[in-house]
């Protein structure tokens, strides 16, 4: 069996529960194993100014998920770029005495969209059991991608969800915003700024006709998802699109109950688009049983 | 036109480059890229290249920039720079000579985010992890808010907690001394905060 490390990071067990819920289900669905590393600490998001205090507490992490053995997989983008960075600059020996880490670099960082996209698409593709009838924007925002010293995709016109969920059977559009930034992380001292620059992402949705926005970071998933209703109220505008964590949506298209993804845990309702996804595949599920009878029916009636 | 003679503060100068993270500003050669890339110059008074700019002739004043605060760490100055200037680096070493300023009382800014962060950092200090209903209380007394943070973000906080997406209790890791050990060493001033000596 596969084995990863995990490292959910703090959110993933308050905010974005609903993207734990979906990694932890579509990696078990897949037969792979996500093996939590033990006592991590926080990676201390964007608001660490001090570079080796940042190196420090990640290279706990790392050190933690080397000792594991296996590659590190990430689901938040904050907590990826920091780890990764931490990876990147740790290639200096004399930075690794300084901050005294025994980490010496034998794993490597994933972010789960790397893993998903790259490592077990063939996986996936094998075990898809509903198309994803809908139409849906990939946003990577700014961390799951840039710098991409560290990255691996595209750091301005990234690809790997798009492909991904074109796999499943989903509509894909061009989406010019898609690794534009939230404003995520200045929510919380300078509101009025991310509530714009947030609207502008939900307005290109609503202009590609998305019925949904498919997102990999919990950042950028509060400030669309449970930001929406004030972001709507700044602007004078109407939104209501759902926003999907990307292993959601991997999860629905295996077949996995939309329960167990936490789809009633996001805050703009998620239920038209899901319902959607199930009645189609009824549908094509009943056309195939059709065709599946009439079939037999003519090998009856031939013999 | 009045003529103004301009002379570059060294000092100043060094200093910034001194900082881990500011070591390449030198390489600047005052493209734009930068500017033209950073999404929020689009919203408010916020140009990089003009800081990357004061700060090669080592004016103080760049310590003013309320800008600073408002920098989202997107990385598309660093991504683009054809320099490889690493300006999202610069920042963060700037943020930290204007914190020492700003204790030393010598500086004062509008924005709250130095209180946000030292706030974040005591968590981490404290528990090992992050805790958002201790943090935002913790950030309501000591930027001065109270209530009147609470009450902006009083929409998100019900919506979240109706869907239990909240912690109401900390969770402090086992090995808590080793993040109070990183943070001695490495924290700076912070090392010593709130009793976590
Ligand atoms: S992109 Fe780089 S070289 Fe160009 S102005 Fe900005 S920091 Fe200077
Ligand atoms: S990291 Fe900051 S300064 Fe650089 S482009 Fe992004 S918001 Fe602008």
């Amino acid at each position: 069996m596969k084995k990863y490390s995990y490292y959910p990071g703090c959110t993933l067990h308050t905010s974005a529960k609903e993207y734990d819920m979906s990694v932890r289900a579509v990696f078990s669905a897949l037969g792979v194993e996500l093996i939590e590393i033990e006592d991590w600490n926080c990676c201390g998001a964007l608001e660490v100014g001090i570079p080796l205090l940042a190196y420090a507490l990640n290279a706990r992490n790392l050190a933690l998920a080397e000792r594991a053995g296996f590659d590190l997989v990430v689901p938040c983008s904050a907590c990826f770029y920091n780890l990764a960075r931490t990876d990147h600059a740790l290639r200096d020996e004399e930075l690794r005495r300084r901050i005294g880490t025994n980490y010496a670099r034998r794993i490597k960082v994933r972010h789960v969209l790397d893993v998903l996209a790259n490592d077990l698409l063939d996986e996936i593709k094998m075990r898809v059991k509903r198309e994803l009838s809908m139409r849906v924007v990939p946003y990577y925002g700014c961390l799951t991608v840039r710098p991409s010293d560290f990255g691996f995709d595209d750091p301005n016109h990234p690809e790997s969800m798009d492909r991904l969920l074109s796999a499943l059977g989903a509509d894909v559009p061009k989406f010019p915003s898609k690794a534009k930034c939230c404003g995520g992380p200045i929510l919380m001292t300078a509101e009025e700024v991310p509530l714009k620059m947030a609207g502008q992402i939900l307005e290109e949705a609503k202009r590609v006709g998305a019925d949904a926005i498919s997102v990999a970071c919990p950042l950028c998933h509060l400030m669309l998802d449970a930001k929406q209703p004030d972001i709507e109220e700044a602007l004078g505008k109407e939104f209501k699109v759902p926003i999907l964590y990307f292993t959601q949506l991997v999860g629905l298209a295996l077949g996995i109950k939309p329960r167990k993804l936490g789809l009633h845990k996001n805050v703009v309702p998620a239920r038209e688009v899901v319902e959607k996804v199930l009645r189609q595949a009824r549908r094509t599920l009943s056309v195939g049983r059709a065709a599946a009878c009439s079939k037999k029916r003519e090998r009856l009636r031939d013999s | 036109m009045k003529e103004m003679t301009l002379y570059v503060d060294h000092a100043f100068r060094e200093k910034i480059v001194s900082e881990l993270g500011a070591e390449r500003l030198l390489r600047c050669f005052q493209c734009s890229t930068c500017t033209v890339n950073c999404p929020i110059s689009e919203f408010v008074d916020w140009n990089p290249r003009l800081v990357v700019e004061k700060c090669l002739l080592g004016l103080r004043d760049v310590l003013k920039e309320e800008g600073l605060w408002l920098c989202t760490s997107c990385q598309n100055c660093y991504e683009h720079c054809p320099q490889d200037v690493r300006f999202s680096e610069v920042i963060l070493a700037l943020r930290r000579l204007a914190t020492e300023e700003i204790k030393a009382g010598r500086l004062k800014v509008g924005s709250t985010k130095p209180v946000f962060d030292e706030c974040f950092l005591e968590m981490i200090a404290k528990y090992g992890r992050q805790y958002e209903a201790g943090l935002i209380r913790m950030f309501a007394k000591r930027s001065g808010l109270g209530f009147k943070l609470l009450l902006s973000f009083k929409g998100l906080g019900i919506r979240l907690l109706k869907k239990g997406k909240v912690a109401l209790r900390p969770k402090k890791i086992k090995h808590i001394e080793e993040i109070r050990d990183i943070f001695r060493k490495f924290g700076g001033d912070r090392g010593e905060i709130g009793g976590y000596k």
